[in-house]
């Protein structure tokens, strides 16, 4: 019943086992699908036929973006931990209402966006910070991706500037958003996008040489 | 002038420049050191900002969401695509029509196909998430032949590896304890591309599926079903790593399909 063709690489170290495992009571726990090269829009149609694999294949997809785009628009990983999961809540919701012919992306993106700006409102930090207010973003432990000098500083300066600007530097940057597809998350024409685009950086740029008394 | 150039370099920088206006940048650039200067500056932001790190999701986001999703009030839910029929995936993929049943389930982009490698004392299984994964404890298929390679490599990896063939799909079934730092490679083989896994544990170890190479890194004990579809060769290659060095390597034969 059994058969071993050893390899001619192989070692001889192998060697059968007269007794079973020891683990042999569950044979199968939950399913998970984890070879997936299906498209988005392939994912939703399952997920809205029903198949909860498909909604967990696209928060395995999508969860490092997302919650990457809400702690750079939040400036705080507890708060954006917290984003990322109501945001795939709100997929799970609103999925009738996602319109196919466009890019699912745009559509998740989009619902992160407003959901962090939500936040931010409700807190009352809607507003730029000024620079007494910044708390460098790395106080916090969990913010190991601003562990460099650099990293924080750029982090503060964009809690320092204007939501819609923190909104496309980060779609652009983070999210790697070409004009047209942040045209499509936020809302507004890419002529729009290109001058709030340019304005950030100005800002990020004046902000960066102030602070460090250098060129960036 | 100023801002139109810082325009035109950021529009440049974000590939968004035309041809024309890369070129005007261009010739900007060859005449103008002070344009030069604001270009380089520019650019060390863009990279600045385009080298950010990210940020790994907090651990368990997926099941955390997965968690108030149950907590959510029941829709009405349309039936999955593909449901298996009779008493379970295992009896809808052995029925009357095979060749249709396999045709059916891969067209309709479910990837994982079902069957069971093992019998005995098996305690019911939790009940599935999702309508149709879950396969229920049974014989393996009438007539279709397993192999099975039992290991030991004292100190790595006890256990056992059984390969089931039903025409174009082979079924991978891994019962294994292993050390830690134990990593076992499916590597590319002929046109079979791996479809599906099954039966991982609620924390899986690391899996990697590269170019088609299927890589379990795992430690502790382990059960889980890899289905591969697509023609494959006389014998399945598998290897076993420790600490990322090649200890064993050896090969399943493949059985001959049942209706062959």
């Amino acid at each position: 019943m059994s058969s071993a063709i050893p390899a001619s690489t192989g070692s001889s170290r192998s060697s059968r086992r007269t007794s079973p495992p020891a683990c042999r009571h569950q044979l199968f726990y939950r399913c998970r699908v984890l070879v997936n090269k299906e498209t988005d829009q392939e994912l939703v149609e399952r997920f809205r036929h029903g198949d909860r694999m498909a909604l967990e294949a696209l928060i395995d997809r999508y969860q490092r973006p997302v919650y990457n785009a809400a702690y750079r628009l939040l400036g705080n990983a507890e708060d954006a931990r917290d984003i990322a999961q109501t945001v795939f809540l709100k997929v799970v919701e609103r999925l009738d209402a996602y319109d196919s012919q466009y890019k699912f992306f745009s559509w998740i993106y989009r619902i992160a966006v407003n959901e962090s700006l939500n936040a931010l409102r409700t807190s009352g930090r809607e507003q730029p910070v000024t620079g007494l207010e910044t708390q460098p973003a790395a106080s916090n432990p969990e913010n190991v991706a601003d562990r460099t000098e650099i990293g924080k500083q750029v982090q503060t300066a964009m809690m320092q500037m204007t939501t819609e600007g923190r909104v496309v530097l980060t779609l652009k940057h983070i999210l790697g958003l070409s004009y047209r597809e942040i045209s499509g998350v936020v809302g507004v024409p890419e002529k729009t996008v290109k001058s709030r685009l340019f304005a950030a950086r100005r800002h990020l740029r004046e902000t960066l040489e102030s602070r460090r008394g250098e060129l960036v | 002038m100023k801002n139109l150039r810082s325009e035109l370099i950021d529009l440049f920088l974000d590939g968004e420049a035309s041809p024309s206006e890369a070129a005007e940048l261009e010739q900007q650039l060859a005449s103008d050191p002070v344009a030069r200067a604001c270009f380089e500056a520019q650019r060390a932001l863009h990279e600045t900002l385009d080298g950010l790190p990210t940020l790994d999701p907090p651990p368990g986001l997926t099941e955390q969401v997965l968690a108030r999703v149950d907590s959510l009030p029941a829709q009405p839910e349309t039936p999955a695509p593909v449901t298996p029929r009779g008493s379970g995936l295992w009896d809808w993929l052995h029925g009357a029509r095979p060749v249709l049943a396999y045709a059916s389930f891969f067209a309709a982009g479910l990837v994982i196909a079902a069957m069971i490698y093992e019998l005995g004392d098996i305690a019911e299984p939790e009940p599935s998430m999702i309508s149709g994964t879950m396969i229920q404890p049974g014989p393996g298929p009438a007539g279709a032949e397993s192999r099975r390679v039992e290991v030991e490599l004292p100190g790595i990896a006890y256990g056992s590896i059984v390969a089931q063939r039903e025409r174009d799909v082979l079924v991978m079934g891994f019962e294994l304890e292993t050390a830690a730092d134990t990593e076992v490679v499916l590597p590319r083989t002929g046109t079979a591309r791996i479809v599906g896994i099954a039966g991982l544990r609620e924390e899986p170890a690391q899996i990697s599926l590269e170019a088609g190479r299927f890589s379990m890194r795992q430690a502790g004990e382990h059960r889980y079903t890899v289905y591969l579809h697509g023609h494959f060769p006389g014998a399945m290659p598998v290897q076993i790593y420790r600490q990322g060095i090649l200890v064993e390597e050896f090969e399943i034969e493949i059985p001959a399909d049942a209706e062959e």
